[in-house]
């Protein structure tokens, strides 16, 4: 189970587009990047209002048994919240907390 | 643009907004490109966009010639009409997709795009088959479709064990052939009133040595591939999961002694990448379990090995003084200035009579106490002097726990513990953690033997 809580400051209701919430994986390492979407939450005009007032908003989720975060030599599988702001002027803005996924957080 | 505002402060700075010099082409500086993104994104979409109108309109000039100009010469079916057909079709359809696709990575984020992907893969799912899939696990179906004899599941080999022998024996055949054609028409020219052409002999001697060089090649490999015969491994359950112990069953068929066998569960990482123009693939062995083999197999590898690194080095009992017709019993090779050795426990022996037959007594030294140009700090050999080659009989005689014969396979039952914190296998588009049971060994007669069988381990929790 993940809970996490977000808050957006600092920019006015009419500037925003968009915003969306994602949990996701990814690899990192001398491959090529893969990603994987867990959770996505994109908020629409209506439930922007409620978001951008500066309040932190939980979000609760039940996280899968696999991948499982893992150090390798080659190969890095990382979890992390990502949220993406994206701006009327075409702005975008992303900010991202990495957390580990089960008990291995080293190289075998 | 920042400039510093000294009047005020020679700490701060004003910014001013100047408009950025657009390139119409950039430039690779690492893994990022100079440029505005924007404009190469713009720019690819308009480009696969006028090929899907190019394709579009050539069609229908080519079609519509065709229903109403029937009896016109130009672009007619048998002079170059499906040839233009078929590639302001493939204009179209190209253009088209990668002109949508180009469009919604744009629109979309990665994270996005992916949700959706996902969601749909997801619903084919669902729609397919009613057992929840782990995608980025490996798929349980192969490895559990063939049953095995003692344990339930027999694993399937690696691929392209076979493909070697296959294309050299295409590769022999295919120039086999040629120098047969050559050799033929040499003849031929030979026997013919203008004579023979010495051009043609002299390019065909290159022909014949790589002939030859095929040939042994190709039966090389398929002495190898007979002699060392398949290999059978049968696991207890699949998928395996972290903390548990399993059994496996290894059966090696053919005709092959081993010096030396190992078995073990391995970890791969693959990755693929772009390298330049280039997909690259790297394959990195992370992590090795080795397998609870029966003491057997461990004392007479030992054993053997340990027979192996005392037979550069002359013992002191093969002194000419020392060498008798009589065999020599064990306690009079401990009585014959080995007593420098650590304690001594005699094991298996074979004794034999004058007739020349060998007689061995092994015997399993705890330390080397001995000095070094003794030979002996690690075992002892009680025998009756004779040839080479009988001492090479006697061993593989003495080896029997790792041979494998035509009537009898070598059979092993081996325990697998696996420990409760590793990594579960993995695989994504581009990169994946394999595990595998990977089976090496030594052999007196063949070169060194390696096999693998990939094997699933789900984390605890996805079962």
């Amino acid at each position: 189970m993940l809970e996490f809580e977000f808050r957006v400051q600092r920019v006015a209701r009419d500037e925003v587009d968009r915003l969306e919430i994602s949990v996701v994986w990814y690899t990192e390492g001398k491959g090529t990047e893969d990603l994987g979407v867990h959770l996505f939450q994109a908020l629409s005009a209506e439930e922007l209002s409620s978001v951008l007032d500066g309040k932190p908003h939980p979000i609760v989720s039940t996280l899968p048994s696999c991948p499982l975060s893992y150090e390798g030599r080659l190969l890095n599988i990382r979890w992390c919240v990502r949220l993406r702001l994206y701006l009327n002027d075409g702005r975008e803005f992303s900010s991202e907390k990495p957390f580990y996924l089960g008990h291995l957080t080293r190289e075998v | 643009m920042r400039t510093r505002d000294s009047a005020n402060s020679p700490t701060s700075w004003d910014f001013t907004y100047v408009a950025k010099w657009v390139r119409l082409w950039g430039k690779k500086r690492g893994d990022r490109m100079s440029g505005w993104w924007v404009v190469g994104s713009v720019g690819e979409a308009a480009f696969f966009g006028i090929l899907f109108l190019l394709g579009i309109v050539s069609l229908t000039i080519v079609v519509s010639w065709q229903v109403f100009w029937p009896e016109s010469n130009i672009i007619r079916p048998g002079s170059g009409f499906w040839l233009t057909f078929t590639a302001s079709l493939a204009f179209a359809v190209i253009g088209l997709t990668a002109f949508i696709l180009q469009v919604s990575q744009t629109l979309a984020s990665p994270e996005r795009r992916s949700a959706i992907a996902t969601k749909v893969k997801s619903e084919h799912q669902r729609r397919s088959d009613s057992e929840p899939a782990h995608v980025n696990l490996p798929n349980l179906d192969e490895m559990r479709e063939s049953p095995g004899i003692k344990l339930a599941y027999r694993l399937p080999g690696q691929r392209g064990e076979n493909s070697q022998l296959i294309l050299s024996a295409l590769f022999a055949t295919a120039w086999n052939s040629i120098v047969a054609v050559m050799l033929v028409v040499v003849i031929f020219q030979s026997t013919s009133p203008a004579g023979p052409n010495y051009f043609l002999i002299f390019l065909l001697l290159p022909f014949l040595l790589v002939s030859v060089v095929a040939t042994r090649w190709f039966f090389k490999l398929f002495r190898i591939r007979t002699g060392i015969g398949p290999t059978a491994v049968e696991i207890n359950a699949l998928p395996m999961l972290p903390g548990y112990e399993y059994q496996l069953y290894i059966c090696q068929y053919g005709r092959v002694e081993f010096s030396k066998l190992s078995v073990a569960l391995v970890a791969f990482e693959e990755t693929t990448f772009q390298q330049g123009t280039d997909v690259r693939t790297e394959v990195v062995e992370v992590s090795r379990i080795e397998a609870n083999l029966p003491a057997s197999v461990q004392s007479d590898g030992e054993k053997q090995g340990l027979q192996e690194s005392s037979d550069s080095k002359a013992l002191p009992t093969e002194s000419p003084e020392n060498v008798s017709d009589m065999p020599i019993m064990p306690s009079e090779v401990a009585e014959a200035g080995l007593g420098q050795m650590g304690s001594e426990q005699l094991g298996q022996s074979n004794q034999a009579g004058r007739e020349g037959e060998q007689t061995w007594a092994e015997t399993e030294v705890s330390n080397s106490s001995s000095e070094p140009d003794s030979g002996a700090g690690t075992e002892v050999e009680s025998k009756d002097i004779g040839s080479e080659r009988r001492k090479r009989k006697d061993r593989s005689g003495k080896s029997a726990g790792l041979r494998a014969e035509p009537e009898k396979p070598l059979e092993l039952d081996c325990t697998l513990l696996l420990p409760a914190d590793m990594m579960h296998s993995f695989h994504s588009e581009h990169s994946a953690l394999v595990w595998r049971i990977v089976i090496q060994g030594e052999s007196v007669k063949w070169p060194a033997f390696y096999r693998s069988f990939p094997v699933a381990v789900y984390p605890r929790s996805a079962v």
